[in-house]
């Protein structure tokens, strides 16, 4: 490889890119107020406790600052005022596809939703904009007792469950857009797996953003009982508008004593999206929660999945994928609280940066005292394309206690020549090599993506790498 | 050698309140020099206190920086020279130094000036107010240049406003010295603060080892220390810098490195860090020239209730450079240790070759270590890492050390020693090397619990 520049790439987004008009039943106006919080409660006729919630939370947003003093400065380049921060069609999901309106249809069927359904799926849900459109569970796993909903009818069809976990793994001040969304949340799944049962195929959910100037605030709360299993899987898209678009979801997952939650992201918004989401997981007793995090388009990425880790031998694992092209910032990570006895967590993160892409890894690992056997692994590499691509790594290691141990390892670096060249004296053409060589360097975390997630994968990082090298 | 009977007359100023109120008495000198100083003041007291959410105090207890009462330049009695002197020239005749200066409460008790061979070649080797005033022009040139940016910049300028003591070495080319340079700073009185500089200037394809030691005449004495270290490694030179920090249990400090290393340099710092209450490294590496290598080492061992804050940075700035950090830390009681590092490649800098790796041994379950190994990254063709660990003592070694007749403390003592004998080989010196140990062992004999 020669250390002359690389031209730029221009990406083919075609999947996600496109739009329709649409005309929306319900629409809270642009900006944000106390007035905005009290329509979307309106509309969605919240109970009181909801209400208070959100009007507390919007203070809450108003008074913390940006987080500029470690994260990026793009972030001032979110004006709240010119946001929309509540759109929809109607309020109650359609359990057919045949009752879902045409236009929202034509969306998610050239996004492949119910083809997707069809194949493998045991439950699917898919929000346009601020509400669920669609959501359907297969027979059988609902005769199970399992509830798979969005966030409003979990609200108000099973307050018992509902209440005793929102808001407790992730407070509304744990940071300015966790407030945010706690103030104007609308969507998202509400999910419960009674005792025992083990979901066989994944559950899904699809967010797409379709209007301009649109902010999507869902919040998923996932709670498996004991003993229970399931695996989540969201993807998201957004057209590309000419003006910024802002998503900031919160996620919440609760895995009580000895189950267990994957929870499988693929992130590909479009790239002038603003993706700042909060997604943390309660552990309990020898439970597992582990986050596949993949994270493709946006703008602006700011995510960092946690685990706390609560009782004795739970275990939390975060497995991550960035790739930043040019324009791009994926500022991703992980956080792992070891709050009892003989915790174990795993974090293996690993981003590409191509053109002038900036990659970050920020991760925290923290052992507090008196606990004993806690273990945590963490592994950060990143390989540079071009020349002009960045990458920066900033864990923070934080242990005390007995008999715990935590080791760390980041690498970087580019793409060995020598493997190049002897690729090209095979016949393969440099772009071919290249992205053999990326996709082995991401191969044995694909490998654990469902089948379908990781075919989609490769494809996704042979697009990206197209006319990287040259 | 050169005893001085009477230390050099001493302005001694009377204890005060607090920092801010007091203003440093400029020393009599050049007055180019006392402008810096009044300038370095004023910007002392402009810049804020570090904020609680200042990144590069994270995990730092800010509660530890009351200093109150304190005073400078107190006189140091017969009875703690004499102490001092025993230490520091008697007991070590027997290793020959090309110079020494021992400093006590800021003041030069002794100094052993360079051989007139060195002296012949040009070697300047001078306490710090006195190469103020001879050698303006280097000063000017090389004195603080690059300040060190990992959070302390307002304690810099502290230093700056009341800095009187230190070494002063310049190096012309092609010059080589044999022996190593040796200069102490000694805090002889409870809450004396004291500002020690090291100026080392080595021109091209010069080679020269020096080391500063720290120390208090009590151990359990408090003061305040803010040192600097101001490394400049010209083309094809090899410098080697030793800071061994044993200051009394109540002390408090900052120490800033700034190490510039340029074409073909090499570059090598070693902090043995043992002493005092809160103790804070600031060490950064600037790679100005292609082919210049920069090995940073650092051995610490704590207990009780110390705290050491280490803040360290590679900046490559130049292609084709080397950098090699290794922090080890063992732990005991409730101590705690920070570790922040960074390594920054520019983006001309390809084929860099940097790595950054801090060990944690805990001794204790409730020992606390921090650790913040960083990279950013902005070329493409180039190999960074860095790795960070943090664990105990495996429990079947112990047991089998003490199946074997090894007592628990002994047992622990050597494994420690083990961990640590790396970072010690890589100083490549023996002698260096076993004058280390006794240090740490001076540190073991005095502490139960490690």
């Amino acid at each position: 490889m020669s250390q002359t520049a690389t031209p730029d790439i221009d990406i083919d987004r075609s999947v996600g890119d496109f739009h329709y008009d649409t005309s929306y039943e319900f629409d809270a106006g642009v900006g944000l107020s106390s007035k905005t919080v009290d329509y979307i409660c309106d509309v969605k006729g919240d109970p009181q406790w909801i209400r208070d919630f959100r009007q507390k939370a919007l203070k809450i947003f108003e008074s913390k600052p940006m987080p500029t003093h470690w994260a990026t400065e793009d972030l001032e380049n979110i004006i709240f005022k010119n946001i929309r921060y509540y759109l929809s069609k109607g309020q109650v999901p359609k359990r057919t596809w045949e009752e879902v309106p045409e236009d929202v249809k034509r969306t998610f069927e050239r996004l492949g939703i119910p083809e997707a359904e069809r194949k493998f799926l045991s439950g699917v849900e898919a929000q346009f904009d601020s509400e669920a459109a669609y959501s359907n569970i297969k027979a059988i796993v609902a005769e199970q007792g399992v509830i798979f909903v969005g966030s409003t009818e979990g609200l108000h069809k099973h307050p018992e469950i509902f209440k005793k976990w929102f808001g407790k793994v992730i407070p509304t001040t744990d940071n300015k857009f966790s407030a945010l969304n706690s103030a104007v949340f609308s969507g998202g799944s509400f999910i419960y797996i009674p005792p025992g049962v083990k979901v066989k195929h994944p559950l899904q959910a699809y967010f797409r953003i379709n209007a301009q100037n649109f902010g999507q605030f869902e919040r998923t709360l996932i709670i498996a009982d004991e003993g229970a299993e399931v695996t989540y899987m969201e993807g998201c898209t957004a057209p590309k508008f000419e003006t910024a678009t802002l998503h900031s979801a919160v996620v919440e997952l609760v895995a009580l004593k000895g189950a267990k939650i994957q929870y499988i992201t693929v992130q590909n918004w479009s790239s002038n999206v603003f993706n700042l989401v909060t997604k943390r997981g309660l552990a309990m007793e020898d439970a597992e929660i582990k986050w596949i995090d993949c994270n493709i388009g946006s703008r602006l990425t700011m995510k960092y999945p946690g685990v706390i880790l609560k009782g004795r031998k739970a275990r939390g694992e975060v497995i991550s994928i960035a790739m930043a092209n040019s324009g791009q910032h994926q500022d991703t990570g992980a956080k792992m609280y070891h709050l009892a006895d003989d915790t174990t967590s795993n974090i293996v993160a690993k981003s590409i940066g191509i053109g002038s892409g900036r990659s970050t890894y920020r991760g925290m690992v923290h052992i507090p005292k008196h606990l004993k056997g806690c273990k945590n692994n963490t592994e950060c590499d990143a390989l540079l394309i071009n020349t002009n691509s960045r990458t920066d790594t900033y864990p923070a290691i934080q242990v005390r206690g007995n008999k715990n141990s935590v080791q760390h390892e980041a690498s970087v670096s580019k793409v060995s020549a020598d493997q190049i060249f002897y690729m090209q004296q095979r016949g393969m053409t440099e772009a071919q090599a290249m992205s053999l060589s990326v996709n082995g360097f991401v191969n044995d975390l694909v490998r654990q993506f469902p089948l379908e997630y990781s075919v989609e994968l490769k494809r996704l990082i042979d697009m990206e790498m197209e006319g990287s090298v040259g | 050698m050169e005893v001085l009977e009477q230390p050099i007359t001493p302005t001694t100023t009377p204890a005060t309140p607090s920092l801010d109120s007091f203003v440093p008495p400029h020393f009599q000198g050049p007055s180019a020099w006392t402008q810096i100083q009044k300038q370095a003041w004023k910007q002392y007291q402009e810049l804020p206190f570090p904020a609680r959410n200042d990144e590069h105090f994270r995990f730092t207890n800010r509660a530890q920086f009351q200093f109150e009462n304190l005073s400078h330049l107190t006189p140091v009695n017969k009875e703690a020279q004499k102490q001092i002197l025993l230490i520091s020239v008697e007991n070590r005749l027997k290793k020959p130094v090309a110079g020494r200066f021992v400093f006590g409460n800021d003041q030069l008790l002794y100094r052993q000036n360079l051989s007139a061979e060195l002296s012949a070649k040009g070697v300047l080797w001078k306490p710090f107010s006195e190469a103020v005033e001879q050698h303006p022009e280097l000063i000017e040139k090389y004195f603080m240049a690059k300040v060190t940016t990992l959070g302390s910049e307002k304690f810099a300028r502290l230093h700056q406003a009341y800095l009187k003591a230190g070494s002063f070495l310049y190096i012309p080319k092609n010059v080589e010295l044999e022996l190593p340079l040796e200069a102490f700073h000694w805090i002889a009185e409870d809450k004396e603060m004291v500002f020690p500089h090291t100026l080392i200037i080595a021109e091209a394809n010069t080679k020269v080892e020096i080391i500063d030691f720290f120390q208090s005449i009590h151990s359990e004495i408090g003061g305040f220390s803010t040192s600097v270290c101001d490394l400049h490694a010209g083309p094809g030179s090899q410098v080697r810098y030793v800071a061994t920090q044993l200051w009394g249990r109540e002390t408090r400090s900052f120490q800033l490195q700034s190490i510039i290393v340029d074409k073909d340099a090499h570059s090598k710092t070693l902090n043995l860090n043992m002493g005092g209450a809160y103790s804070r490294l600031e060490s950064k590496s600037q790679m100005i020239g292609s082919g210049s290598k920069s090995d940073m080492l650092s051995l610490t061992i704590s207990n009780d209730k110390q705290e050491f804050d280490q803040r360290t940075f590679q900046e490559h700035i130049a292609p084709n450079t080397n950098s090699d950090l290794l922090f080890k830390n063992a732990l005991a009681d409730d101590s705690r240790t920070i570790f922040s590092g960074m390594i920054e490649v520019d983006v001309d800098a390809q084929k860099t070759d940097a790595y950054q790796s801090n060990r944690n041994l805990l001794l204790s379950d409730t020992a606390d270590s921090n650790s913040m190994p960083g990279l950013e990254i902005n070329a493409n063709d180039v190999r960074c890492t860095h790795g960070s660990t943090t664990s105990q003592i495996d429990d079947v070694e112990m047991f089998y050390m003490r199946s074997r007749g090894v007592p628990l403390p002994v047992a622990r003592k050597l494994f420690t020693l083990g961990f640590f004998q790396d970072v010690l080989e890589k100083i490549n010196d023996k002698d260096l090397e076993v004058e280390l140990l006794d240090l740490i062992d001076q540190k073991y004999s005095q502490t139960k619990s490690l």
